[in-house]
């Protein structure tokens, strides 16, 4: 295989993992091959009609974003579609910001379908442009040039989709926050979060607070999306169903826990979830973060049936939980007397990327009554 | 073609490109080119993802078979029960949707 191919293959694939990236590589190399043999038949030489014939495939970057969107990212598009009327939640003691830092304006979309978090497109403009890096804008796709030279790409959908990624307010341009983090994280950069109430996004040397006063972002969307590295982490293909997202009442069980760490620390915690309507065989990974208050207590909240739950370290007890969820034909009985749910109780680290550890798993935390 | 409008009809394109036959990538994009006269002339990058988003959705199925020119082999797709149905379905939309786009098209 030629350096170009393999090169291409690789960045094509990029963020997807397992089966469906051996599958998706295979296919490509496939298409690849085909062509190539066509256009040598129309008498390019060989090394000419392979670069034509990946040249039409188009760029790797959007290949690999769209791939991914596909395998990965639709979980995040679907609870995002069945989301809840968001009411930002007031934590105090929780912002880490670092002075110096360019502020971005944030937007919330309190569609109850589209509770998304958007950052305006001019603000993130002139703040990547202090930072030395620059942002432009066609009505396809963004384009951010970065200090050391990458470049990050974020395809703009068409039709309905259009309105996930960029939407237009008052006049402004907004972006979808997890989309742009999302691109950033494609395109292999180091990325660290830091923060609760607007956030700093550390990109390598770039920092970029995302949210200001006046338009202000908690960092729920970005950190629960830190939190899909857990699927990996289970080997099992489910859904994440972020709770702030998970259903239009907004109930769920409260569960306040004492734990040894620092004011502002973010906590995830994670529970296996059959859903709100029963579906045989369904499981979801339903998930929450919190940031620690200033007495040392984080609340994260689990569904709304969930009264019987064991808080635990070890991963194997959500693995357990999902299959039995994906075997059982009836509705389950998970989280209520007799069938406790197996809860995992997280810190999220604020890294991003595939290869960074994103969260460490917290041994036992003391329940404090909190229903 | 513009890039939008192809994008929205992309599914029901694909889908009643499967209809008749198993297909695999390079040749589903030879068979869209030459049943709209090359009309559609889409990126072809875009085409694995819409058709493992199809795959995904229980529309088509994928399999793999060897290559009869020696290469890697070749993953054809072919339309599920479910995909047939849906293709049945937005054939049926698609037609109503022209039929009342006629009264605009200036041809009467």
């Amino acid at each position: 295989m030629s350096r170009e191919l393999d090169r291409y293959l690789s960045r094509a694939t990029r963020g997807l993992w397992g089966k469906a990236k051996r599958d998706a590589r295979a296919e490509l190399a496939s298409h690849v091959f085909e062509r190539t043999r066509a256009l040598i038949t129309l008498g390019l030489s060989e090394s000419e009609a392979q670069h034509r014939a990946l040249r039409e495939l188009g760029s790797a970057l959007t290949v690999s974003s769209e791939l991914v969107r596909v395998h990965t990212a639709p979980l995040a598009v679907r609870s995002a579609a069945l989301a809840a009327l968001v009411t930002l939640a007031a934590f105090t003691g929780a912002a880490t910001l670092t002075r110096g830092v360019a502020q971005v304006d944030a937007y919330v979309h309190n569609d109850p379908l589209n509770a998304l978090a958007f950052l305006d497109v001019e603000g993130l403009r002139d703040a990547l442009d202090r930072q030395g890096a620059t942002l432009s804008a066609s009505p396809q796709q963004v384009t951010v040039r970065l200090p050391g030279g990458e470049t990050v790409q974020i395809p703009l959908p068409g039709g309905e989709d259009r309105e996930l990624e960029l939407i237009q307010r008052d006049g402004r341009a907004f972006l979808n926050a997890t989309r742009f983090v999302y691109a950033l994280e494609q395109a292999g950069l180091p990325l660290t979060l830091e923060g609760w109430h607007n956030p700093t996004l550390h990109v390598g040397e770039t920092a970029l607070q995302l949210g200001s006063k006046d338009a202000p972002l908690d960092a729920y969307a970005l950190f629960n999306f830190t939190l899909s590295s857990l699927v990996l982490d289970l080997e099992e293909r489910v859904p994440l169903v972020a709770q702030r997202w998970s259903n239009p009442g907004a109930r769920s069980t409260p569960y306040t826990l004492k734990v040894n760490e620092a004011p502002g620390t973010v906590m995830g915690v994670a529970v296996a979830w059959e859903g709100v309507n029963f579906k045989p065989g369904r499981a979801l990974l339903f998930t929450d973060v919190a940031p620690v208050a200033a007495d040392g207590t984080v609340t994260l909240k689990l569904p709304p049936e969930y009264r019987n739950v064991r808080f635990t370290s070890d991963l194997n007890g959500v693995k357990r939980d999902i299959a039995d969820l994906k075997s059982t034909a009836r509705p389950a009985s998970l989280g209520q007397a007799g069938q406790p749910a197996h809860a995992v109780l997280l810190k999220l680290t604020g890294r991003l990327g595939f290869t960074d550890q994103r969260y460490t798993l917290v041994p036992n935390a003391d329940r404090l009554p909190s229903h | 073609m513009d890039a939008n409008a192809l994008r929205g009809h992309l599914d029901l394109i694909l889908l009643a490109t499967l209809e008749h036959a198993p297909l695999y990538g390079v040749r589903i994009i030879q068979e869209v080119q030459a049943r709209t006269e090359g009309y559609f002339q889409f990126k072809e990058g875009t085409l694995y993802p819409a058709l493992h988003r199809l795959e995904k959705q229980g529309l088509i199925v994928g399999e793999l078979r060897p290559s009869d020119i020696g290469g890697p082999p070749r993953k054809y797709y072919h339309l599920s029960q479910k995909g047939r149905q849906e293709l049945t379905r937005r054939q049926l939309e698609w037609q109503a949707f022209a039929q009342a786009m006629q009264a605009f098209g200036g041809t009467r």
